[in-house]
Parts: C-alpha cells; structure tokens; sequence
C-alpha cells in the first residue's frame, strides 16, 4: 500500500501542493486536474524525483526515499515529455533501459518483445525512433514504463498524441493490469480515466479536492445538472445566472447543458458527468498550461 | 476490596534507545556496500551498451583529433618551452574528460532521457560515476598518445609527462565528483573550470623556476603522487556511486 501524509512542496516562496493526505492499494487511480493544479508535483514526488517539503510517502510502511533502488525496482514511470533517442530503435531503446532497470539481458530480450506486442509496435521494433509519429512515441514511453513488470505504475498524461483507437487499446491494457498494481494516471483528458479507474484524485488550489469513485464524485452535483433550449439572444443573460457546462446551435436555437441550485419544469433534469465536475470544480482555472 | 499497587517496570533509557535503534535497522532495508552494487551492476549491466553508446566514440575521436591538431600547431615552430609544456599538460589534460562528460550529460538532457533514467534501478549517479570512470580511462589514452605525439616535435621528458598530465585529470575529476553532488551544476562546473585554468596559469607564470626545481626530483615521486590522486579520485567515486538518489532530478 502507498501511503501519501501529508505532503507539501514548496519552490521558494511558491507552494506548488499543500498537505496532501491519501492512501493507494491495488488499482487504477485517475489524477484529474487542470495543468498548474500540482499534479505533476505529485507524480514527481511519488517517482521520487523531487523530495517533498514537508510529510513523507511510504510504501508498504517504509519511506520510498529510503527504499531507493528497491523502490524504483517496483516503479514504472512514464514522463509528461517521453524522452528518447532518435537513432535508436524501439528494442534497442527498450534494451538499455531494461539494464538500467536492473533486467538481466536473457530476460529482457522477451520482456521487451512481450511490451512492444502489447503496445503493437512489434512490426516497427527494429526501426529507427526518428521517423515515428507523436503516437507512437508515446506507445514506446507506455511500453518502457510496462518493462519491468511494475507493481506501482505512474503515467502522467499517457495519451497525449493516440488516437481514439490508441486510446481504447491504452485503457484496456491498464484495465488487463490492474488486478494486482497500483495505477496512477495523470490527466486532465476525463474520458481517459473516467471509465477505467476505480477512483478519481482531484486537487485544486494546492490542496486534495476528491478521492472516490467516479459515481461519489458525480453524486455531488446530483440534481444540479439540466439541459434546456434557448433562444441564443438569451444565451448571455441565461450565462449570467447559471454555470453552462455546453451548448449546441440547433436550427436557431441553442441546447445548453448547464448547473442550477433552483428547478424549472421547462428544464430537464440530467444524470451529472465526470466532465460536468471537472468544469463546474475548476471553472475559473486555465486548462491549457 | 484491597486494591494492588502495580509496579511497571521502564527500561532504562539507553535500552531503550538501543530497541529503537534495532527495530529501524530491521525495519529498513539494509543499505548495498559499494562492492556488492558493483558485483550486481556487473552482472546485470552490459556495461559496453551503457557507458559507450556512438555519439561516445565519435566524441573521443573528435576531441583526439582536436588536440593532436592543437599540438602540432603549438609544437611545429618549436616556440614552446619544456616548461611550460609540462604545466599546459596540467592544465588542459582534464578537459578531454570534462569534454566526454559534457557531451554525455548534454546528449541525455537535450534527448530528455534524464527523467526516465533516474526512474530506474541504477541510479543515475551510478551511471555517471561508471561514465566518469570509463571516460577517465580514454582521456588517460587521449593524454598518453598527446603525450608521444608531441615528443616527435620538442624535446619532452615522456616519464615526467605522463604522471604530471594524468594527476591533472585525476585531481580535476576527483573535484567534479564532489561537485556533482550539488545544485547548480552547469554554475559549479563552470566555474571551477575558470578557476583550475585561471590557478594554473597564474601557477606556472610565478613559479616557473619552481617547475624547474620539480623536474629533478625522482620520478618514483612522480608516479607516487598519481597513485594517491587516482585514490583520491576512486574515493570520491566510491562517495558518488552509493549516493541515494532521491529528489536527484532538483539539481538539474
């Protein structure tokens, strides 16, 4: 079991995460936050990359910064920006890193080949690295992270540049690994973690927001949550009283998805999303970095 | 009902510091000497693959031709003294090393391959300390073929030579490692490159009857002094290599 208490990371006089509390047994964990929340700080602290501030994280009872090696022998880790060489090739790169990895060459050799198949990069896995697409880049980052058979699992934004079909196959590897792991998915795609982790992790301004499943988390805008068609004249004074979460121009009118404290018999009510949250919670925070 | 005075019997204060002390060191995991990192890196690193990668080689290569070329010019019209060669040996015989280990460092932070590296079970300290070491033992070559080449040009003492120019690199190495083990690397290496050269210079441009002096003392003297630095220089490897590796990725 990893064990978060109470961590806090300051750089200077920024606080970047502020007593952050939480436990992690096997299973999939989606990190949902827009970019600048910390949630990179968290997964650079869990890969022990950067020392906390303040509190620690152990694994099984014990610090993982004095685990060490022992503990990065139990790590996958896949970065926000997947590092590589461009002359390499996938099993050339995957090789070196198995024996960074502390992989003996005899095993690595198949385990290489076993992530490059489940990744679906066994065709390419003799090519060179400089011609590959953003993708499948990425399926090399998801396959290295997969190398030795991690028990703790951390990916922060791992489907940046897959496709919807990439995406599927993604998640339904994760789904295949996380019967006996622990699975950190690092995102601020919903669609990415919404159906596949058993719980998502929410931070805002520093601090721990959510821990539950997805279900919980919705329920707390239950009957919140309506969709109604306006005139779009009215769209910015309707904007005014309520929060849209998305509108739709249809023949002249607008569909407009929105939350309200109030009811309305023209307003009809709406099972809430995990995207509902997501934009409802981080409103008035940037997205996009 | 007659109640029963109880006793609780409290361990004095040194056992119990001592239960303490047994009960973290049984809790923790033990820590691998430097030996036995070394003997598990042996096996199951194909240390060939890891430290020389082709970037490496045509690296060392560059940098041989570089300072063969350098010698020829500086040696061709003969204008050099023995002197001063002796304490320009000093001098720049480090930086073949620093070079190589430069690129290596560079080659890995432009490919942003640091991240992943640090992630893994070797740390990232190990791998440098063995790069280190690896590429200490090609600048020595570096050094040693400088070292022949020049003496077809001007008259140089090559038993002198090659003890003075390889305690250069190991004492400019030795240094590096302890450096390496703070922030700010780009400012502390930078820096003491300024200074190692700056010193040296100032060195050789007060004392160079002191140099003098030097060169008749026994080359056993010679060769001593480079077997304590290239101690000096296996301390502080050994210092460097069983580091703990935690929040490593702040000193970038």
């Amino acid at each position: 079991m990893l064990i978060i208490k109470n961590i806090s990371k300051r750089y200077g006089d920024f606080e970047a995460l502020k007593e952050i509390n939480m436990s992690l047994e096997n299973g999939i964990y989606g990190i949902l936050a827009p970019n600048g929340a910390g949630k990179t700080t968290l997964i650079k602290m869990l890969a022990t990359l950067i020392n906390p501030t303040e509190g620690e994280i152990t694994y099984n009872g014990k610090n993982i910064f004095q685990l060490d090696d022992d503990y990065r022998d139990i790590l996958g880790y896949l970065p926000q920006q997947f590092g590589y060489y461009k002359h390499y090739t996938p099993r050339q790169y995957l090789t070196y890193l198995a024996a960074l990895k502390g992989i003996s060459k005899k095993i690595a050799e198949a385990r290489t080949d076993e992530v490059l198949e489940m990744v679906a990069l066994s065709e390419v896995k003799n090519k060179k690295m400089r011609k590959f697409s953003g993708g499948m880049i990425q399926r090399v980052g998801i396959a290295q992270a997969l190398l030795n058979d991690p028990k703790i699992l951390i990916l922060d934004e791992p489907t940046a540049g897959l496709d919807p079909k990439e995406r599927a196959r993604f998640r339904q590897i994760l789904s295949s690994l996380s019967r006996n792991r622990i699975i950190l998915i690092s995102t601020h795609i919903v669609s990415d973690v919404e159906t596949i982790a058993n719980e998502i992790i929410m931070i805002k301004n520093k601090h721990l927001l959510y821990k539950q499943d997805v279900l919980s988390i919705c329920q707390t805008l239950e009957g919140k949550v309506f969709e109604t068609v306006i005139d779009f004249k009215d769209l910015a004074n309707f904007s005014e009283r309520y929060f849209i979460l998305g509108e739709r121009q249809d023949k002249g009118k607008t569909m407009i998805r929105f939350v309200a404290n109030e009811e309305n018999s023209d307003w009809k009510p709406i099972t809430p999303q995990l995207e509902d949250i997501f934009l409802y919670k981080y409103a008035n925070e940037s997205t996009s970095g | 009902m007659k109640r029963n005075k109880f006793e609780v019997r409290v361990p004095r204060d040194e056992i119990i510091r001592e239960q303490i002390s047994t009960i973290i060191e049984k809790g923790l995991p033990k820590r691998k000497t430097f030996l036995e990192t070394l003997n598990e890196i042996y096996n199951k690193l194909p240390l060939w693959h890891v430290l020389f990668g082709r970037g490496e080689w045509l690296f060392s290569l560059l940098i041989l031709t570089f300072f063969l070329s350098l010698t020829m010019l500086s040696t061709s019209n003969q204008t050099i003294k023995e002197t001063e060669f002796y304490s320009l040996l000093f001098t720049v015989a480090p930086f073949g090393f620093l070079a190589l280990t430069g690129f290596s460092y560079l080659h890995r932070r432009i490919n942003r391959t640091l991240e992943i590296e640090m992630t893994t079970k070797f740390t990232v300290y190990q791998m440098l300390a063995l790069r280190m070491f690896a590429y200490s033992i090609i600048a020595s070559f570096l050094i040693i073929t400088c070292i022949l080449f020049t003496a077809q040009f001007i008259e140089v003492n090559i038993i002198y030579s090659i003890p003075i120019g390889l305690s250069g690199l190991f004492i400019f190495a030795s240094i590096m490692l302890l450096l390496y083990q703070e922030r700010h690397l780009y400012i502390r290496t930078g820096a003491f490159s300024m200074i190692w050269i700056g010193g040296n210079w100032l060195f050789s441009y007060w004392l160079d009857s002191y140099i003098l002096i030097l060169l008749k003392l026994p080359v056993i003297i010679y060769f001593l002094i480079l077997l304590s630095v290239i101690c000096l220089f296996i301390y502080a490897l050994k210092r460097f290599f069983t580091r703990n590796q935690g929040g490593a990725f702040e000193c970038l």
